[in-house]
């Protein structure tokens, strides 16, 4: 599992400011297959959000191309 | 070459409904809509790769115009109808296209003057896949009305698009067994009967009398483009750019029930909000408001009120406002246009679906409220635009009250 907070931090920072939206809806179907009905009120209101670590590979990629930059 | 000379389509000859603040042309309720709100529309759907949008975006312009077209070709010979419908595509904003080609096996034609390939790269680049979806659908109900073809027997593509880098974009649209979505008949427009809160605002019909029919001075140009406020606008009929909205969300919903619609609803109402930002920040800072609206203006709440005395004039319905502060707004609409659409299409709706008109509002929020607009500042670039979304005061968005939902008007609250 790993913390998927500070990658939507590092997105919203670089790009436009409904990123996280657009993250949240490219991946619906992924995000389902895990459980996962997370929204951006969620993500701005909580420290750390965990996610399964296949999961948190697919959001990294999209945030990526989305942004233009690789997150380190 | 075409015989241009001959003026078939005048939107002179369609007169503004006051009392609805409505526009009807050939059956069709028409609205504006910037180059910032649509192609941002058509990116968050397009953003859904798992939906087959291209159906409903093709199916949806095809359903609007075939209406239309065979409405105002009513009489009208083959060469007669091509030339209207060539003419009305090029009044609207949409670019340039010539039907001459056009025959009774379809048409293959090519143009280099398209809105939504100039402006999808003047707002996001390049693009991998054609997004002329639009003219796709409008060549389809063209060659439908004129050739006397069912729409659902019509195969309509984009095959080349200015913005995946070719130098002109083709449509080929053929008879074949048909390969987007075609609609049931639509009902005719219910509008509201609710007694009106007016605006009360002493300015607001010298304001709005000057706009009246400033709308039929908003026509394509050589290019067949609307540029006006900083933005490209373009005129939609009503019911094309709702199903879009509504076939998204109901798309989302089908995939994951109110996550998919939360999700889908969340870009819906910032693609109006990007709107409210360029397009009435383009109003504010205009000519014509310097000359007709400033002089009326003392209060901030007061260049909420004259651009609401100008959007009145423009088919959106009858906007105005129930209470105003910066800490929180109500808007009330009547005959809100989306509403309007939806009951046209749908019926009854569970949830609401003004996202547009409730983002255009908010960002006027913004834009009075969280910049210096009224005090001169030029706003108009993508950077200003993310600066003013990254305000330490955003506004939220509420939908208490929706006509698609069985209400007499729409109330939109903007608070932080």
């Amino acid at each position: 599992m790993k913390n998927i907070k500070p990658l939507f931090d590092w997105a919203k920072a670089r790009s436009e400011t409904k990123v996280v939206d657009r993250i949240l809806l490219k991946l619906l179907p992924e995000l389902l297959k895990y459980n996962q009905k997370m929204t951006v009120e969620i993500i701005e209101n909580t420290s750390e959000l965990f996610v399964d670590d296949s999961l948190y590979d697919l959001i990294k990629q999209t945030a990526e191309d989305l942004v233009g930059d690789q997150y380190e | 070459m075409n015989d241009q000379s001959q003026l078939l389509f005048d939107i002179n000859q369609f007169p503004f409904d006051i009392e609805h603040s409505c526009l009807m042309v050939g059956g069709e309720a028409m609205i504006f809509h910037c180059h910032h709100y649509i192609n941002y529309l058509q990116r968050s759907i397009l953003d859904a790769e798992y939906i087959e949008s291209h159906l409903f975006l093709i199916g949806s312009a095809a359903d609007a115009v075939y209406h239309q077209l065979k409405s105002l070709c009513q009489g009208l010979d083959i060469e007669s109808s091509k030339r209207l419908a060539e003419q009305m595509y090029k009044t609207f904003g949409y670019g340039l296209i010539d039907l001459s080609n056009m025959n009774e096996n379809g048409i293959d034609l090519e143009t280099d003057k398209s809105f939504f390939s100039k402006t999808w790269k003047m707002k996001f680049g390049s693009s991998q896949k054609p997004v002329d979806y639009y003219t796709t659908g409008y060549l389809a109900a063209a060659y439908a009305v004129i050739y006397n073809k069912p729409l659902n027997e019509i195969e309509a593509k984009q095959t080349e698009c200015m913005t995946c880098g070719a130098s002109t974009n083709r449509h080929v649209i053929t008879s074949g067994t048909g390969n987007f979505t075609t609609y049931p008949p639509k009902e005719s427009t219910i509008f509201s009967t609710a007694p009106k809160v007016k605006l009360g605002w002493e300015h607001e019909d010298t304001i709005s009398n000057t706009f009246l029919g400033a709308h039929a001075t908003f026509i394509g140009n050589d290019e067949g483009l609307l540029p006006a406020f900083g933005v490209y606008l373009i005129r939609n009929q009503s019911d094309y750019v709702n199903r879009l909205q509504f076939e998204f969300i109901k798309a989302m919903r089908e995939i994951a029930g109110e996550y998919g619609e939360k999700l889908g609803s969340e870009l819906l109402m910032e693609a109006g909000l990007a709107c409210g930002f360029f397009t009435y920040g383009g109003m504010m800072t205009s000519q014509e408001w310097e000359g007709a609206v400033k002089p009326y203006l003392k209060t901030k709440e007061d260049w909420i009120r004259g651009l609401i005395s100008v959007i009145n004039t423009m088919g959106w319905g009858y906007n105005t406002l129930i209470e105003l502060s910066p800490e929180k707004a109500v808007f009330r609409n009547y005959n809100d246009f989306e509403d309007l659409s939806f009951g046209r299409m749908y019926g009854k709706s569970d949830y609401p679906v003004q996202w547009a008109i409730s983002g255009g509002f908010t960002g006027l929020m913004h834009l009075i409220y969280n910049t210096d607009l009224v005090t001169g500042a030029v706003l108009e670039s993508e950077e200003g635009f993310r600066q003013m979304r990254r305000s330490h005061t955003p506004y939220t968005t509420a939908m208490p009250k929706s006509i698609a939902c069985g209400d007499d008007y729409l109330e939109i609250e903007v608070y932080r």
